[in-house]
């Protein structure tokens, strides 16, 4: 018992020096920043588990920050601490094993050739990973909730739920071998390889595959520009056609999961490995939003609202931007619209939503279901390849021919939801915004602006110190205000001024 | 911000330098007073300045001209202008001939010759690969549109060819792509001058323009 409480509080640490050191990293100027990328790269591998794993996220398909660390170059266990788990079948059909040649956040890779000369992959499990991710994922439930969490009304714990639920799945081995086998069959992208899966070795903790010879991504960026192409094709055309035509995404674009080699007549091959990491996507949710992309690409009119509430975002959150859908969709969909070969890299999508959309942004992220994280994220890995293999693609057409005649006229055959919703939210919070200000020696000190339903929450945005001075010198009930604003709707009003000490505040709607 | 832009010239012999610039390269006389005098040609205006001959500056004039060889004989038949380089290449589009004239003046004579004059065939503004063919037709077959909207057309065919290879999960343009493009993005008057254009070249087109309907 001691044990665990002990371990428990080992981890809590280091989630806190972790959380420390993200803080530290979100502060740090330019030039601090590589030293505290490695610092919290170090913390992070240290762990092994989720912690390495998120560490992963954030080394995405860059190659060269500190996070890559945790993707190619990981410590891995010794053969003797992991090999009781392969089982005894495995052992005897095995002619030889390496010590392991690549270590990840749940498990490791070795190298090892079968009696009948066939070279394999045997990706095995750290032993006691799953008991020490479920007590992590106990810990990282205690993770705070607050700030733009709960400003923006993210649903905190459908994140965790996807998290919690994702990261459990990535622990057995059964169901990756079953996706990965899916993907094998089902994908038929030119240049894509899958490599092959010998099921009869492979269990829970063990997976065990062709060997796949090929180099990394970063390597292939000097390749000429024909095979940059047919790789940049072949990363675009996999994500088209997993996410549309057999609603299930490669989750995890981090570049350890791809190989490149070229072919006997030279052209360039993807392999994409692990399948831990997948998004599923059901299928009204993948139709609409094809719905939403074809109209947009053949200039017909569309019911944006309606798909982006059938692809299931939230439509009360939606509603605060639907002035702003249209050209949003424009923004997302850039690439796709383009009448040419379209250079990612000038794609500055963030700046062009921070342009449109300023702190309203977080009502898109918070409106989007918790998976969207996920498949943002595979989106994101594409897109960041692409950049850096320096090409140009034309996305609609590589689309429309990796998706299917027949895929495309469901997607226009797919009825909308209606989308009364929209209306009824914008009648019932009729302001735009929460301003606050703080004025000090009358000079502006704070100048804040926040979604208009965040004055139902006042308490938690305004410090407990200030909140009892302002009680008890002007008499603010805010309970009061915040169920008066619940009963008679968020419109703009005055809701209240107050003096403490040298601070003058006030908070209106507006 | 806007403004009346002038060049100065600080020259020794402000009066001659005016008469130059008058006499030969098409300037008025603007305005004279005590300290200097204002030429202009309706686009540049040139203030001369008096300076003592040790003091006098350089003044740099570009003269655009559509027929380099004889310019620059006529200006090297004036007084005091000699020659300081003839035919330089700047780039692959333009030459020059330099001449020193009077009062410290300097004319660059320039030429831009267009890619019918210099008879090349300019690169397409490509993103995918293309096949040679393919490639070569277009180039050639560009030729016959006026060159004012040869760059335009060239733009075009090449971004519409290469959309249509997208359409086939390819990487290289193909001569079909080519002549597809070609028939979507040419006016429908053009297209029995292409393709009698193409049969000489060997190429029969005719698929790609039935395919658009006028």
């Amino acid at each position: 018992m001691i044990q665990r409480y002990w371990s428990r509080a080992i981890k809590l640490v280091q989630w806190g020096r972790i959380g420390l050191s993200l803080r530290r990293l979100k502060t740090a100027k330019p030039a601090e920043r590589e030293q505290a990328q490695q610092a919290l790269a170090a913390l992070l591998a240290d762990s092994r588990g989720l912690a390495m794993k998120i560490g992963q996220i954030m080394a995405g398909s860059h190659d060269d920050n500190a996070f890559q660390a945790l993707v190619t170059s990981i410590e891995p266990l010794p053969l003797s601490k992991v090999k009781t788990c392969l089982g005894k079948p495995l052992e005897r059909a095995l002619q030889a094993i390496d010590e392991a040649s690549a270590a990840a956040s749940l498990g490791q890779v070795h190298h090892g050739l079968l009696h009948n000369g066939s070279e394999v992959a045997i990706k095995i499990r750290y032993p006691g990973i799953v008991t020490a991710i479920k007590a992590e994922l106990n810990i990282s439930g205690w993770l705070p909730a607050g700030g733009p969490i709960k400003r923006w009304q993210f649903d905190a714990n459908d994140y965790k739920t996807t998290l919690h639920r994702q990261l459990l799945r990535e622990t057995d081995y059964r169901i990756e071998r079953q996706t990965q086998q899916r993907f094998r069959q089902n994908l038929t992208v030119s240049g894509l390889h899958i490599p092959t899966i010998y099921p009869e070795w492979c269990n829970e903790g063990v997976l065990v595959q062709s060997w796949e010879k090929g180099c990394r991504f970063s390597e292939t960026c000097h390749w000429p520009k024909q095979q940059r192409l047919e790789i940049g094709r072949t990363l675009l055309m996999a994500l088209w056609q997993s996410l549309f035509v057999h609603g299930e995404v490669h989750g995890d674009p981090h570049p350890g999961n791809y190989l490149f080699r070229l072919d006997s007549q030279g052209h360039a091959e993807t392999v994409l490995l692990d399948y831990g990491c997948t998004v599923l996507i059901a299928r009204q949710r993948r139709l609409a939003f094809l719905k939403l992309i074809e109209a947009y690409c053949t200039g017909q009119n569309i019911d944006a609202f309606g798909c982006f509430v059938a692809m299931g975002f939230n439509a009360d959150k939606l509603a605060h931007l639907q002035e702003q859908l249209p050209e949003l969709c424009t923004l997302l969909l850039r690439p796709l619209l383009a009448s040419k070969p379209f250079p990612v890299a000038h794609w500055q999508l963030s700046a062009a939503l921070q342009s449109l959309l300023g702190e309203k942004r977080w009502w898109f992220r918070a409106a989007g279901p918790a998976d969207l994280m996920l498949l943002l994220r595979a989106f994101h890995g594409v897109n960041q390849q692409l950049a850096q293999l320096d090409v140009a693609l034309p996305w609609w057409p590589l689309l429309k021919n990796a998706v299917g005649a027949e895929v495309l006229e469901q997607a226009r055959q797919l009825d909308l939801p209606t989308t009364a919703t929209a209306n009824n939210v914008t009648a019932r919070t009729s302001a735009r915004r929460l301003c606050v200000r703080i004025w000090e020696d009358g000079l502006p000190a704070i100048s804040m602006d926040l979604p208009p339903e965040a004055a139902t929450d006042l308490a938690s945005l305004i410090p407990s110190t200030v909140l009892a001075q302002l009680n008890a010198e002007d008499g603010l009930d805010l309970p009061a205000l915040s169920q008066r604003l619940q009963r008679e709707g968020i419109s703009p009003q005055d809701l209240f001024n107050g003096h403490s000490g040298s601070k003058h505040y006030r908070v209106w709607l507006e | 911000m806007d403004f009346v832009t002038t060049i100065i010239h600080p020259v020794a012999n402000p009066i001659g330098a005016a008469a130059f610039l008058c006499n030969t390269l098409g300037f008025q006389k603007k305005s004279s007073s005590t300290d200097a005098l204002v030429v202009d040609n309706g686009s540049v205006a040139v203030r001369l300045v008096f300076r003592p001959a040790q003091e006098q500056g350089v003044l740099h004039v570009e003269l655009q001209t559509q027929n380099l060889g004889a310019a620059t004989a006529t200006l090297l038949a004036l007084p005091a202008v000699t020659l300081l380089q003839e035919r330089v290449a700047i780039g692959d589009t333009r030459l020059e001939s330099r001449l020193q004239g009077p009062y410290g003046i300097i004319i660059t004579v320039a030429q831009e010759f267009t890619e019918d004059e210099l008879d090349i065939l300019p690169p397409l503004p490509t993103s995918l690969m293309w096949d040679g063919q393919a490639e070569s037709c277009i180039r050639q077959i560009l030729r016959l549109i006026p060159i004012d909207f040869r760059d335009g057309a060239r733009l075009r065919i090449t971004e519409r060819a290469e959309m249509l290879a997208g359409e086939n999960a390819a990487i290289t343009v193909t001569l079909d792509n080519a002549l597809q493009a070609l028939a979507d993005i040419t006016p429908h008057f053009q297209h029995p001058l292409l393709l009698s254009a193409l049969q000489q070249q060997g190429i029969d087109a005719s698929d790609q323009f039935q395919r658009v309907q006028p």
